[in-house]
């Protein structure tokens, strides 16, 4: 379980890291894309748009240490939790906006697909954070390997993912 | 040695979990590809140059029994449509309007699939001109290898498939017909030479 923790707290580290810093890169066109989910009013969402990458960073530099692991997973699965529920309204209100998940590094649409991964994420949070009230969970370099291995094992198939909705779209309406 | 396989057991696990993400989105596309495309579909159909299988169907409007050799003796276009389908409530004005412009030449047949009722409700209130035979037996769409309506085939005096294809509007129907009188002027041509 203490590996299992391990593994699952540096995938969440390194996917968190890379997204938030796709994000920082282009910052205002992710503030923008935070207002195109129309699930805020507009100021709000700009604000949140310049927030969010921070608050993700600092998520996945907290889970970096066995003393803080337990806020860093609380950060992230609230953030988790918040993305959750501005996709579901988008999916409810049949929208095609981009999710924005990776700022410009990686075309990904908010989709169910989208909605999956972000319940995959939340409940690794889930995890790391359980087994942080009991064990503080310290990275080690076998957890750092598998948990960058994975985390490059998802950015794979978001990418898969978004190129076969592209493709679906074009099949279905040629 | 036991930390090393345990990660990379866990390691295998992620892998194979990725390799059957990447099987079903593959099969996903191939399925569309191949089932649902206009191509696919138009691949349907008993093949042309085959005789029309054998069929036992009621005349709607009659409910008089209808068989293949009701259809020869004169070239037929021969629509599938079922009463639950959008796009057979769709083709009926440009149908009626085909059916007016080329009746001299050709027999304008409906092959009505499912339930009777749904078939009456689908007729009622709406013109519908040529002939429409009534699937009693349940067998059209299995006979005939139609998997989505509405699908047409064009047939020749003898009941031979000379051309086939969705059936969508008044574009389709002078596609088949095109492709029924291609058809004849290539025999024309063997029998002159």
């Amino acid at each position: 379980m203490q590996m299992l923790a391990g593994v699952l707290a540096m995938f969440l580290c390194t996917l968190f890291v890379i997204s938030a810093v796709a994000k920082i890169a282009h910052l205002s066109a992710f503030r923008e894309l935070t207002v195109a989910y129309g699930v805020l009013p507009a100021p709000i969402a700009r604000g949140l748009g310049i927030l969010l990458p921070f608050a993700e960073l600092s998520g996945a530099a907290l889970l970096c240490h066995g003393g803080t692991s337990l806020y860093g997973s609380l950060v992230l699965l609230v953030l988790l939790l918040g993305f959750a529920w501005a996709v579901s309204t988008v999916l409810r209100a049949k929208k095609n906006v981009s999710c924005g998940c990776y700022g410009k590094f990686l075309d990904a649409r908010a989709d169910r697909f989208t909605l999956f991964k972000i319940g995959v994420l939340a409940a690794a949070a889930l995890i790391v954070m359980i087994r942080s009230f009991s064990h503080p969970v310290h990275p080690s370099p076998g957890s750092i390997l598998l948990g960058s291995f994975l985390t490059a094992c998802l950015l794979a198939a978001q990418a898969v993912w978004s190129y076969h909705a592209k493709v679906m779209d074009r099949l279905k309406n040629r | 040695m036991e930390t090393f396989l345990l990660y990379s057991n866990l390691l295998l696990w992620i892998v194979q979990l990725l390799v059957i993400f990447f099987l079903v989105v593959l099969f996903r596309q191939f399925g569309e590809i191949y089932l649902n495309s206009a191509d696919a579909i138009s691949r349907d159909g008993i093949p042309i140059g085959d005789q029309i299988p054998e069929f036992v169907g009621e005349d709607f409007a009659t409910t008089h029994v209808v068989t293949h050799r009701d259809l020869e003796g004169k070239p037929t276009l021969l629509a599938f449509i079922s009463p639950n389908c959008g796009a057979c409530k769709d083709l009926i004005p440009e149908w009626n309007q085909c059916c007016t412009d080329y009746q001299e030449k050709l027999n304008f047949v409906l092959m009505g699939v499912g339930d009777r009722e749904k078939m009456e409700e689908f007729v009622r209130g709406r013109e519908i001109r040529g002939r429409i035979i009534w699937d009693r037996r349940n067998q059209f769409l299995q006979d005939f290898r139609v998997r989505v309506t509405p699908f047409a085939f064009i047939l020749d005096e003898k009941g031979i498939v000379r051309g086939k294809g969705l059936c969508n509007g008044k574009e389709h129907i002078e596609d088949l017909l095109e492709e029924l009188e291609s058809t004849r002027q290539t025999n024309e041509q063997e029998v002159f030479r």
